[in-house]
C-alpha cells in the first residue's frame, strides 16, 4: 500500500521565515552585483598591474615616449571601466525607478 | 520579467561583453580625440560621453534570450570559479592599491642612497635631479627625504664650489617637485569676523609680481581683516592701507617672475616659472603650486629652497 504525502502549498510558503524570504528576493540581485563588482574590479587591476610595469620601466630606464604611451592607456581604460560602472548604476536607478521600486 | 531586468539581473555573461566593449569604445574615443584635443580633462569627457552611449543603447537594444536558449544557457548565478575570480580581483587590487605608497618608499629609499656619501658627485647628482623628477611625474610625495637631499647638495655646493650650479638646479628640481598641503594657513581657520563685514567701496592695492597679465592671470579669494588680507608689494616701496578689509587670498597663474625684493602674504602662486637671485624677500603664507624654480647658487638661495622644501604648503620665509 502506498501513501501520498500532501501538503498543502500555502502552507509551505508560510512556514518560510521573513529572512529567507527577503535572501530569496534578493539573491539573484545580489549575484548580479557580486559578479559585475568582479569584472570591474579585474578592470582596475589590470590597470594597476600596467602601473606597475610603467613604474618598472622608468626604473630601468626605457623610453620615455612608451612610458607616456602605457600612461595614457592607464588613464584611459581607468576612465572608460569607471565611467562604463557609473552608467550601468545609472541604467540600473532608472529601471528600479521605473518600476517603482526605489 | 522585462528584458532590462533580465539584462541586469541574469544575463552576466551580456554585462561583460558590454563592459568589454565600453572600455575598448571609450579608448578609441579618447585615441581620436588626442588628434583634436591636447587636454586630457577634454579627452576623458568624450571618452564617458562615448562610454554612455554604449551602456544605455546596449540595455535599451537588449533582447532576452527564449525560453529554449535560457534553459540551454542556464548555470548558477554565482558559480564557484566567479567567487573565486572576485575573490582574486579584490586581494589584487588591494596589492595594487598600496602600490604608490611602494612607490614613494623606493623613490626614499634611492634617494637616502644617493646622499649617503657626502660631498656628492656630478653623477650622483644628476640621478637626484632625475630620480626627484620622475618622482613629480608619478605625484609622488617626497617630502620625507627632501630635507636630507637639500643638506647633501648644499654641502656639495659649498665643499665643491664646481658642482655648485648643478647643485642649485638640483635644489630647484627638489623644490619644484614638493608636493603641499590645500588647506588654509593655521592662523585663517575658524570664523574670521564676528559681525558680517561691510566694507562699502573698500580699496585694496597690490604691486603686480610680473606684468604680461591676461584676465586670469590674477584672481583673489575670499574677504579677510587687516592684518590677515594678501599683500604684494614691494619690500622698499610699501603699499598705504586704504581699508581694514582686503582679498584673503592672491592668485596669480601662469606667469614668469623674480621674486627678489617682493613682501607677499596669503599669496599663491599656480603654475609659475620663478626666478630668485638672492635678494630681499619677506614671504608670509605663500604658496607654490606646480612652479619651477630658477635660482641662483648662494646661501640665500638654499634657504629659501629648505624654507620651500620642508614647509609642505604655505611658505614664511624672510630674507633682509
Amino acid at each position: 500500500m502506498q501513501s501520498v504525502n500532501v501538503l498543502p502549498r500555502e502552507t509551505l510558503m508560510q512556514s518560510l521565515p521573513f529572512w529567507t524570504k527577503v535572501w530569496n528576493n534578493l539573491r539573484p540581485h545580489a549575484a548580479a552585483a557580486a559578479i559585475e563588482v568582479g569584472v570591474y574590479l579585474r578592470y582596475w587591476t589590470m590597470v594597476l598591474v600596467a602601473h606597475a610595469v610603467r613604474l618598472i620601466m622608468s626604473a630601468v630606464g626605457i623610453d620615455v615616449w612608451l612610458i607616456t604611451l602605457v600612461g595614457w592607456m592607464e588613464n584611459v581604460v581607468f576612465v572608460s571601466s569607471f565611467a562604463s560602472f557609473f552608467w550601468r548604476l545609472m541604467v540600473r536607478l532608472y529601471n528600479e525607478t521605473k518600476r517603482g521600486t526605489l | 520579467m522585462t528584458n532590462l531586468d533580465y539584462y541586469l539581473t541574469y544575463d552576466h555573461d551580456a554585462r561583460s561583453k558590454t563592459t568589454l566593449l565600453s572600455v575598448a569604445a571609450g579608448i578609441i574615443a579618447a585615441a581620436i580625440a588626442t588628434l583634436f584635443y591636447d587636454s586630457l580633462k577634454v579627452q576623458c569627457l568624450i571618452c564617458v560621453a562615448v562610454v554612455g552611449v554604449v551602456e544605455i543603447s546596449r540595455a535599451r537594444l537588449y533582447v532576452q534570450p527564449s525560453r529554449k536558449e535560457m534553459r540551454a544557457a542556464t548555470s548558477p548565478a554565482l558559480s564557484r570559479r566567479s567567487v573565486v575570480w572576485l575573490t582574486v580581483s579584490a586581494a589584487l587590487f588591494l596589492i595594487f592599491g598600496a602600490l604608490p605608497s611602494i612607490a614613494v618608499a623606493e623613490v626614499n629609499r634611492r634617494l637616502r642612497r644617493l646622499t649617503a656619501k657626502v660631498p656628492l658627485d656630478a653623477a650622483s647628482i644628476s640621478s637626484i635631479e632625475r630620480t626627484i623628477a620622475q618622482a613629480a611625474a608619478y605625484r609622488l610625495n617626497v617630502h620625507e627625504s627632501a630635507d636630507g637631499v637639500i643638506s647633501a647638495l648644499r654641502r656639495t655646493a659649498e665643499v665643491r664650489p664646481s658642482l655648485s650650479g648643478q647643485a642649485i638646479s638640483a635644489g630647484s628640481t627638489v623644490a619644484s617637485a614638493m608636493t603641499v598641503n590645500i588647506s588654509a594657513p593655521e592662523e585663517m581657520h575658524g570664523r574670521m569676523f564676528s559681525p558680517l563685514p561691510e566694507a562699502k567701496g573698500a580699496t585694496w592695492r597690490f604691486t603686480a609680481i610680473a606684468t604680461n597679465t591676461g584676465p586670469d592671470n590674477y584672481a583673489t579669494v575670499g574677504l579677510a581683516h587687516q592684518p590677515h588680507c594678501a599683500v604684494m608689494e614691494h619690500i622698499d616701496s610699501p603699499l598705504p592701507i586704504a581699508s581694514e578689509y582686503g582679498p584673503a587670498f592672491l592668485v596669480v597663474k601662469g606667469l614668469t617672475a623674480t621674486l627678489d625684493g617682493f613682501h607677499l602674504r596669503n599669496v599663491i602662486l599656480q603654475d609659475m616659472v620663478l626666478a630668485y637671485n638672492g635678494g630681499a624677500v619677506a614671504f608670509e603664507n605663500v604658496y607654490f603650486f606646480n612652479c619651477q624654480f630658477r635660482f641662483e647658487s648662494g646661501d640665500r638661495s638654499w634657504a629659501l629652497i629648505s624654507a620651500i622644501t620642508t614647509a609642505n604648503g604655505w611658505v614664511t620665509f624672510r630674507e633682509r
